[in-house]
C-alpha cells in the first residue's frame, strides 16, 4: 500500500471513531440535562421541606413523578394523601386550626422526605459518574480530532505536486500515532515506517510524486453508473487528475446505488463529493439526511456528504483550500469544505427560532443557510439591533438578506448617509432602510462612495434633493451615473475617487491598521456596559447625542454612527486617543474637512504632514 | 466563469460581476454552472437582462432552476419585463 493509502485508510476509522464518540457525548449530555434538571428540583424539594409547614405550598407532583420512576415508591396514590396533608396544613398554618398531623401521615410525610434525600444522592452519584465519562469520551474525541487534522494536513502536502520537499520530524510524529498505535495490524503499523522512509528517498532522488488518474477513466466509471458528468470533469480536470481515487468513486456509486439515490444529486455535487468524500461519510450522512422532512435540500450541497463534522478540522480544510483556490483554481475542494451538515441544521433551526418562516426550497434559503453560522448570527443581530427586523415583521423577513456580508458595516453606512437611525428630520428617508431592506444588498460599494461624498459636500437638504427619485420617498436608480458628480465604474475609478475625496485613516493615526484588524477579525462584537462608564464616551454621549437617539452621534452636522462607535471602541480600546479616533472613523468615508472636526473634537492630534502642520502651530 | 460570454456578455462585463458578488457567490456561479445556464437561458427567452440580476440578485441563481422557472412562469409577463427597469421588483415578484 502506498503511504496515501495507509493514511486514507486510517482517516476512515477515525472518521468512524470520532462519530462514535460524538453520538455518546451527545446522549450522554442529554441524560446529563435529564439528571441535573432532577436534582436541581430535588434540591428545591428538600430546602423547602426542612420547615414541613412549607409543604403545603409546593408542587409536589414533580417530586412524586421522580421517586415513582426511580421506583423509590410504587404506589400512584400518594399525591392524593399528600393532597390531605396540604389541606390539613393550610388550614393549621394560613387559617389557624387547631388540629395536627396524626403519626401516619406524620410517617409517610417523613418516609417522603426521607426518600427525596436517597434519590438526590443517588442522582448526584450517577451525575459525577456520567460526568467522568462525558470528559473521558471527550478527551479521546479531543485525540481523534488531532489526529485527524495531523493527517488530512500530511495527505494534502502528499498531493500537492508543486511541494517537493521530503517529510520532516512533525510529520514522522502523525506517522508514529498509526505505527505505535497497538490495535492497527502489526504489517500495517510496520508499513507506514516504511513508506514515509520510501517517501524521503524519492523526493531526494528527484522522482515524479504523482501517479495522476486518468481524466477518461473516471468520465468512464460515471458513464458506468449512468451519469454523464464529461463536461463537469473537463471543466475541473487539475483537480480531478490529482484527487480522483477510482476506488473511492466506485464505492461511494456503488452505496448510493443500493439506497437509490444517485440520480438525486447534481453533477458538481457529485463530483465533488467523490473527489473530496468517502463512502463512510456518505453512508452517515444519508442516516442523518434520510430521516429529514427538507431532505431535497441536500442533495444540493456536496459539502452536507463530506466528511466536515468537526470544526476545527473544517476550518483547516476551508483554509488551505481557500489559500490555493485562488492560485490554483481548485474551486471544488473549497466548495467540498464549504460547511458541514451540522452547520446548516444549526443554521436552519436558529433562524427558526429566531421567528423567520421560510421552505428551504424558496430562492436565496439555500444561501443564507449555507452561510458561515457566525456571520448569519451577527446579520440576524445587528439588524434586530438597527431597528431593520422587528417582532412584527420578522416572520415575512426575506431570509435571503441576511446572507448579505458586511451587515453591520452596511447597517452604520446607512446611518451616517441618513438613511437608518431617524436622526435627519427628513421622515421619507430616516428610516429608509426599513422600508427597504433590500438596499442592503443592491447599494454598490462605488454608491457610498458618493453618498458620503455628497453628504458632507453640501449639507443635508441638497443632499436629499440630489438622491431623490421622482417617486416619493424613494432613492433614484441612477446614482451611479454621474448624477452625484461621477460615476465609478472600474476598481481604478473607485481607488481614484476616494484617494481624491477622503481621508486614507491609516495615514493619519498611529496604529489604524492594527486597530481595523482587530474589528475586522471579531464577529458578534457586544457592547462593553463598561466601556459607556468610561470618561470619553461620557463626552461623546453628552456632547453628540441628539435627542437620546440611540443611533447616532452629530459632530457639528456629520453623522457617526454611535453603535460603531461603542462596539468598536469595546474592542480595540487602549486608553489612547488614536484608538477613540479609529472606533469613529473605521467604515466611514470622510473627507479632510470632517475627519480634522472629529479629531478636534475629541481632542486627538492627527498624524501625517497636516497633523504635524498642526501640532507645529499649536506650539 | 467564461460560459457567462455564451450570453452576449463581454470579458469587462464578467469582470464587473465579479467584482459585485461576494466569494460565494463566485464559487456557485463556478460550480453550478448547469443550473445557472438553465436559469440564465429562460431568463434571456424572456428578454430579461440578465446582467444586473447576476450582479445584484445572485441569490436567485442558488435556486435550483426548475423551482425558479415554476415560479417564473407564474408572474406575468409584463411585471417581469418591468425588471429591467426597476431589479427590486424581482425581490418581491418571487
Amino acid at each position: 500500500m502506498k503511504l496515501e493509502e495507509i493514511l486514507k485508510n486510517r482517516l476512515k476509522t477515525l472518521y468512524k471513531d470520532l462519530r462514535r464518540d460524538e453520538r455518546i457525548l451527545q446522549s450522554n449530555k442529554g441524560r446529563l440535562t435529564g439528571i441535573s434538571d432532577s436534582i436541581e428540583l430535588l434540591d428545591l424539594f428538600l430546602e423547602d421541606a426542612v420547615h414541613i409547614e412549607n409543604i403545603r405550598n409546593i408542587d409536589t407532583s414533580f417530586i412524586t413523578d421522580l421517586l415513582l420512576d426511580y421506583k423509590y415508591i410504587s404506589d400512584t396514590s400518594i399525591e392524593s394523601d399528600l393532597g390531605i396533608i396540604k389541606l390539613l396544613l393550610k388550614g393549621i398554618y394560613d387559617r389557624g386550626l387547631k388540629t395536627s398531623l396524626n403519626d401516619e401521615q406524620k410517617e409517610m410525610l417523613s418516609s417522603y422526605i426521607d426518600k427525596a434525600t436517597q434519590l438526590f444522592n443517588e442522582l448526584t452519584e450517577k451525575k459525577s459518574k456520567l460526568l467522568e465519562d462525558y470528559r473521558s469520551v471527550n478527551d479521546e474525541r479531543d485525540r481523534i480530532e488531532e489526529e485527524i487534522l495531523r493527517i488530512e494536513i500530511l495527505l494534502e502536502k502528499l498531493k500537492d505536486e508543486k511541494d517537493e520537499s521530503i517529510l520532516t520530524m512533525e510529520d514522522l510524529k502523525t506517522i508514529r500515532l498509526i505505527s505505535d498505535d497497538k490495535s492497527v495490524e502489526a504489517k500495517t503499523r510496520k508499513e507506514v515506517l516504511i513508506r514515509f522512509v520510501e517517501y524521503n528517498n524519492e523526493r531526494k532522488q528527484g522522482v515524479s510524486k504523482l501517479n495522476k488518474t486518468d481524466v477518461n477513466e473516471v468520465i468512464k466509471i460515471f458513464n458506468e453508473y449512468g451519469r454523464n458528468l464529461t463536461r463537469t470533469i473537463n471543466k475541473y480536470t487539475s483537480e480531478v487528475e490529482t484527487n480522483a481515487d477510482i476506488n473511492n468513486i466506485r464505492e461511494i456509486l456503488d452505496y448510493m446505488v443500493s439506497v437509490d439515490i444517485l440520480g438525486r444529486f447534481q453533477n458538481a455535487e457529485l463530483l465533488t463529493i467523490c473527489l473530496y468524500g468517502n463512502k463512510e461519510s456518505v453512508e452517515s450522512e444519508y442516516e442523518e439526511i434520510s430521516k429529514k422532512d427538507n431532505d431535497r435540500l441536500y442533495y444540493n450541497i456536496a459539502s452536507a456528504w463530506i466528511n466536515n463534522v468537526e470544526n476545527r478540522v473544517v476550518k483547516k480544510k476551508r483554509y488551505y483550500a481557500h489559500e490555493k483556490g485562488d492560485k490554483q483554481n481548485i474551486t471544488l475542494q473549497y466548495y467540498a469544505h464549504q460547511i458541514s451538515r451540522e452547520e446548516i441544521d444549526k443554521n436552519i433551526d436558529y433562524l427558526k427560532r429566531e421567528g423567520f418562516e421560510f421552505d428551504t426550497d424558496e430562492p436565496g434559503v439555500l444561501k443564507t443557510i449555507t452561510t458561515n453560522t457566525y456571520r448569519l448570527k451577527e446579520a440576524v443581530n445587528s439588524l434586530k439591533l438597527y431597528g431593520v427586523i422587528t417582532e412584527d415583521n420578522v416572520s415575512k423577513f426575506k431570509v435571503w438578506l441576511l446572507s448579505e456580508p458586511q451587515v453591520v458595516e452596511k447597517l452604520d453606512r446607512f446611518v451616517e448617509l441618513g438613511l437608518l437611525g431617524g436622526h435627519e428630520g427628513h421622515a421619507e428617508y430616516a428610516n429608509y432602510l426599513k422600508r427597504y431592506p433590500g438596499k442592503l444588498h443592491n447599494t454598490e460599494y462605488p454608491i457610498y462612495l458618493l453618498l458620503y461624498k455628497v453628504k458632507q459636500t453640501y449639507g443635508t437638504d441638497s443632499y436629499y434633493d440630489t438622491i431623490a427619485s421622482s417617486k416619493s420617498g424613494q432613492l433614484a436608480g441612477d446614482l451611479n451615473s454621474g448624477r452625484l458628480g461621477a460615476a465609478l465604474y472600474t476598481p481604478e475609478d473607485i481607488e481614484f475617487y476616494k484617494k481624491d475625496n477622503f481621508v486614507s485613516p491609516e495615514s493619519r493615526i498611529e496604529n489604524y491598521l492594527t486597530y481595523e484588524d482587530i474589528i475586522n477579525s471579531n464577529y458578534n462584537v457586544e457592547i462593553k456596559k463598561e466601556i459607556l462608564k468610561q470618561p470619553e464616551i461620557q463626552n461623546l454621549e453628552e456632547n453628540h447625542r441628539v435627542d437620546d437617539n440611540p443611533y447616532v452621534y452629530v459632530f457639528d452636522g456629520l453623522v457617526i454612527s454611535r453603535l460603531k462607535v461603542l462596539r468598536n471602541y469595546s474592542l480595540i480600546n487602549d486608553g489612547t486617543k488614536a484608538s477613540l479616533m479609529a472606533s469613529i472613523v473605521k467604515g466611514s468615508f470622510l473627507t479632510e474637512e470632517s475627519f480634522q472636526k472629529v479629531a478636534q473634537d475629541i481632542d486627538y492630534t492627527l498624524g501625517g504632514q497636516d497633523g504635524l502642520l498642526r501640532r507645529i502651530q499649536t506650539n | 466563469m467564461d460560459y457567462l460570454e455564451e450570453y452576449k456578455l463581454t470579458k469587462d462585463d464578467i469582470n464587473e460581476i465579479i467584482n459585485n458578488i461576494d466569494e460565494q457567490d463566485r464559487i456557485e456561479y463556478d460550480v453550478h454552472e448547469e443550473n445557472i445556464t438553465k436559469i440564465l437561458d429562460y431568463l434571456v427567452s424572456k428578454n430579461i437582462n440578465i446582467k444586473p440580476l447576476l450582479m445584484k440578485k445572485s441569490y436567485l441563481f442558488y435556486t435550483n432552476a426548475d423551482k425558479l422557472i415554476e415560479i417564473l412562469n407564474g408572474i406575468n409577463e409584463k411585471e417581469l419585463l418591468e425588471v429591467n427597469n426597476d431589479i427590486d421588483i424581482i425581490d418581491d415578484l418571487i
